[in-house]
C-alpha cells in the first residue's frame, strides 16, 4: 500500500497542468466548498476524484463533462479548476 | 378505476444490496422486475412488508456485513410490518442450508443465477404467480427486455457484461459461487446499453468477474476490444442523431474493470477513441502465479488485443530468496506480495495517460480462501 501510494503520487503529480474531460458528480463529499468528478480513467468508489476549486461563473450540474485543468496532485486526488 | 386501484394493496418491498457493483446490478434488475409486476419499493425498512437482502459472500466483512444486516432486518418481522424476509446473492448461494438453519427468520433463499425467483420470493398470499425466470446473465425465456431500476446517479450506470469466472486462484472462492465464465452477448450488452443511454445515462462502467475474458466463451478473438467497438459506435450514433449532440454528450465507455480489487490492482480504463488505453494484469512472475495458484493473463491479453503491446509501469515482487542477488535495492524489504500495474499501450506514440489504480491490497495471509 506504501509502496503503491508513491507510484499514485508520482503518476499524479505528472498530469499537474494537463486539461482533462471530467464528469462532474457534485459537491465533493471532502469540503462544501469544492465540487468533484473523475476522469475516464477514475472508476467511481475505487479510484480517486478530481476536486475542483474553480469553475469560474459556470453553474456546472451533475453528469456534465467539462474539461478542467489540473493546477495540483495530491496521493490518489486531483485539484483542477473548469477552464 | 379509481375504486379498484384502492383496494387492491400494493405489497411494499424494502430492498438492501451489499457487496460489489455487479450484485448491484443484479439488484437493480430484481427491482425492474419487482416494479413491473407492481411491487412497491419503498426506503423505509419500518414500513415494508417484504424486506430482501442481496448478499455479498466474499471476505470475512462482507459476510459478516451480510449476516449483520440479515439479523437486523429478521428484528423487523417483531418490531416492523416486515411480514417476509428474504435472501438473495453469494452469501445465500454459498451458505445455502447454513442460514436457513441458523436464522430461521429466513423465508425464502435463492442464488444470483436464478433472479426470477424474487417474483415468488417476495410473494404473500397465494396470488398467481407470473412464470419469469431470469439468469445472472439477464436472460429469461419468457420476456425479451429484462427491466432494470438505476440505484446509482442517473448519469452513470454499470454494465455487467459477463458473470463467472474460470480462474482458480487460491486466494478467492468466486468462481465457487458466481460459477463458470460466461458472457453476455453482444447484442444484449449493445441494447441495453442504448436504452441506458437514452433514459440519460452519459457514462457506462463495465463491470464482470474477469472483463478481459470478455466472449471466449463465445468464440470471439477479440472480445472485450470487439464489444468496446461496437459500444462506441453506438456512443458515436446517439450523437449523430441528435442535432444538439456535442462531444460532451456522448455517453463516455469508463473504467473497465474487474472485481478483485482487493487482491490486485485490477482497475483500468478503455477508450476506444483513443490510440492508447490502460488495462492493468493481475500478476506477471511466474513465482507470484505459482504462489496464486493463477495463470498470467499477460500473454492472454495481448492476443486478444492485438496491435497493442505491453507497457512496464511497475513490478511484482515477492521477497527475494537470499541467494538472488538481481532483485532491486527496495525489494527486499518486503514481506508480502506486492502487485504489478501495467499498461497496454499502441506502438503509436502514446497520448492517454497511463494510470495506476490505488487498489493493491495483498491476498490473506497463507492463502486461503476467503
Amino acid at each position: 500500500m506504501k509502496l503503491q501510494t508513491g507510484i499514485s503520487k508520482r503518476k499524479l503529480r505528472g498530469m499537474v497542468g494537463q486539461t482533462v474531460e471530467v464528469l462532474l458528480e457534485g459537491v465533493s463529499g471532502e469540503s462544501d466548498l469544492l465540487l468533484q468528478g473523475r476522469t475516464e480513467a477514475q472508476a467511481p468508489e475505487i479510484d480517486g476524484h478530481v476536486l475542483i476549486n474553480d469553475c469560474g461563473d459556470l453553474q456546472p450540474r451533475a453528469g456534465e463533462f467539462f474539461p478542467v485543468e489540473i493546477t495540483e496532485s495530491m496521493e490518489y486526488d486531483l485539484i483542477g479548476r473548469i477552464v | 378505476m379509481k375504486g379498484s386501484m384502492m383496494a387492491k394493496k400494493l405489497t411494499k418491498v424494502g430492498f438492501v444490496s451489499l457487496g460489489c457493483p455487479k450484485n448491484l446490478v443484479d439488484s437493480e434488475v430484481m427491482l425492474g422486475t419487482l416494479a413491473q409486476h407492481g411491487y412497491e419499493i419503498t426506503h423505509s425498512k419500518q414500513d415494508a412488508d417484504v424486506l430482501v437482502v442481496n448478499t455479498c459472500g466474499f471476505i470475512d466483512s462482507a459476510k459478516q456485513e451480510s449476516i449483520d444486516t440479515i439479523l437486523e432486518m429478521a428484528e423487523l418481522k417483531s418490531s416492523g410490518s416486515c411480514q417476509k424476509l428474504v435472501v438473495a446473492g453469494c452469501l445465500a448461494e454459498r451458505y445455502r442450508s447454513d442460514i436457513i438453519k441458523q436464522i430461521p427468520e429466513i423465508d425464502f433463499v435463492f442464488g444470483p443465477d436464478e433472479l426470477g425467483k424474487i417474483l415468488e420470493a417476495v410473494r404473500i398470499g397465494d396470488e398467481p404467480l407470473p412464470d419469469i425466470s431470469i439468469d445472472s446473465l439477464y436472460t429469461s425465456r419468457e420476456i425479451p427486455t429484462i427491466p432494470r431500476i438505476l440505484s446509482t446517479p442517473g448519469y452513470m450506470a454499470y454494465l455487467k457484461i459477463s458473470e463467472g469466472c474460470d480462474h482458480v486462484c487460491s486466494f478467492c472462492a468466486i468462481p465457487g459461487f458466481r460459477g463458470k465464465f460466461r458472457s453476455r452477448p453482444v447484442r444484449d450488452l449493445v441494447a441495453e446499453s442504448r436504452r441506458l443511454a437514452d433514459q440519460g445515462v452519459r457514462e457506462l462502467v463495465l463491470v464482470s468477474q474477469d472483463t478481459m475474458a470478455y466472449g471466449k466463451d463465445l468464440g470471439m478473438e477479440d472480445g472485450i476490444t470487439s464489444l468496446l467497438r461496437q459500444l462506441a459506435e453506438l456512443t458515436a450514433c446517439i450523437g449523430c442523431g441528435s442535432s444538439t449532440a456535442t462531444r460532451t454528450q456522448l455517453p463516455r465507455i469508463s473504467s473497465v474493470w474487474s472485481p478483485k480489487k482487493r487482491s490486485s490492482v485490477n482497475i483500468s480504463t478503455f477508450r476506444i477513441s483513443m490510440p492508447a488505453a490502460p488495462f492493468s494484469i493481475e500478476c506477471c512472475e511466474a513465482e507470484a502465479v505459482k504462489l496464486m495458484s493463477g495463470r498470467s493473463s499477460a500473454s492472454a491479453n495481448s492476443t486478444r488485443m492485438p496491435g497493442f503491446a505491453h507497457h512496464l509501469l511497475s513490478g511484482f515482487r515477492v521477497k527475494p530468496k537470499k541467494t538472488s542477488r538481481k532483485s532491486s535495492p527496495s525489494s527486499g524489504t518486503f514481506n508480502s506480495i506486492t502487485w504489478a500495474s501495467f499498461s497496454i499501450r499502441t506502438k503509436k506514440e502514446p497520448a492517454l495517460i497511463s494510470w495506476t489504480g490505488k487498489s493493491n491490497a495483498a491476498p490473506p495471509a497463507g492463502g486461503g480462501r476467503n
